[in-house]
C-alpha cells in the first residue's frame, strides 16, 4: 500500500503547487509576451505567424488583461482538473482507493478536460478580437477554431468518466464485501 | 429491510456476551456489530452456521422476516 501512498503524497503536493502558480503562469506569459520577440513558449508567438499581431503595434495593458481573463476561461477548468487532482490524491495518501469522494474526484477530472476543450473556443475568439482592435477597420478579426487535440481532449475527458464509473462499481462492489459477515 | 436480525434476544437467553460469540464464531467484534444492527447486506453459511453452533439455536431463531410493506399498507 506505501507504493501508492507515498507517491501520492508527492503528487498531491505537485498538483497544489501548479493550483496556484498556473494562474500566476499565465497572467506573467500574457504581461510579459512581446510580439516583436522571438520564443515559441510563448502563446503570442502563435498570434504572430498568424499575422493577428505584429512587432510594429505592441500590446496595450488592457488588450494583455483581456487575453490574460479569456485565457483563464478554460484556465477555470484547469485549475479546477488541479483542484479535484491533489484532493484526488490526497485520498489516495489517506489509503482510501474505492469511496464514493475518489470517484466523484475522478469524474470531475474528466468533466474538467471536457469544459476546457469547450471554454477554449471562446476563450480563442476572445483573444483574437482584443489581439486585433487596433487593426484597421476590415482587418479586426474573431475567429473560432477547433484542432484535432482538443477533440482527442474531449475523448479522453469522456474516458475518465466512463472509467470513474467503472471505478464506482468496485466501489459498490467493496462495500457489498465489507458488509458481507 | 424485511429481514430482522434476533441476535441480541438470543445472546440474551444463552446469557452470552456479543464479544464471547465474536470469538467463538471467529469474526469480528465489529462485524458482528453490523450484523446485529441489521447493516449487512448479506450472511455467510459457514457464518450462520457458527453462531447457530455457538448459540445452539436455528437460523429461523436469529433471522426473521416481517413484510414492512404489508404492515403499511
Amino acid at each position: 500500500m506505501n507504493t501508492i501512498q507515498r507517491p501520492s503524497k508527492r503528487f498531491a503536493l505537485l498538483f497544489r503547487a501548479l493550483f496556484i502558480l498556473y494562474p500566476i503562469g499565465v497572467l506573467a506569459v500574457w504581461l510579459v509576451a512581446d510580439p516583436g520577440a522571438g520564443g515559441q513558449w510563448l502563446e503570442l508567438d502563435a498570434f504572430k505567424r498568424a499575422g493577428l499581431v505584429s512587432a510594429d503595434a505592441p500590446l496595450g495593458t488592457w488588450q494583455r488583461l483581456a487575453c490574460f481573463g479569456a485565457a483563464m476561461l478554460p484556465g477555470a477548468a484547469v485549475m479546477y482538473a488541479y483542484r479535484s487532482l491533489w484532493r484526488l490524491f490526497d485520498l489516495y495518501a489517506a489509503g482510501a482507493f474505492f469511496e464514493k469522494t475518489n470517484v466523484a474526484r475522478l469524474r470531475d477530472i474528466g468533466w474538467a478536460l471536457m469544459a476546457q476543450q469547450i471554454l477554449a473556443l471562446p476563450a480563442g475568439a476572445l483573444q483574437t478580437l482584443a489581439l486585433t482592435a487596433h487593426n484597421p477597420e476590415g482587418e479586426r478579426m474573431v475567429t473560432l477554431a477547433i484542432e484535432d487535440s482538443n477533440v482527442t481532449l474531449i475523448v479522453v475527458g469522456l474516458m475518465i468518466i466512463l472509467i470513474s464509473k467503472v471505478m464506482d462499481e468496485g466501489r459498490k462492489l467493496q462495500e457489498e464485501q465489507r458488509l458481507t459477515v | 429491510m424485511t429481514i430482522h436480525i434476533n441476535l441480541d434476544v438470543m445472546l440474551a437467553r444463552r446469557k452470552m456476551s456479543s464479544k464471547e460469540l465474536a470469538t467463538t464464531v471467529g469474526i469480528t467484534q465489529q462485524n458482528l456489530s453490523i450484523l446485529k444492527t441489521g447493516k449487512a447486506r448479506a450472511v455467510r453459511f459457514s457464518t450462520l452456521d457458527a453462531i447457530c453452533r455457538a448459540l445452539d439455536c436455528q437460523p429461523g431463531d436469529i433471522l426473521t422476516f416481517e413484510d414492512d410493506a404489508g404492515k403499511a399498507g
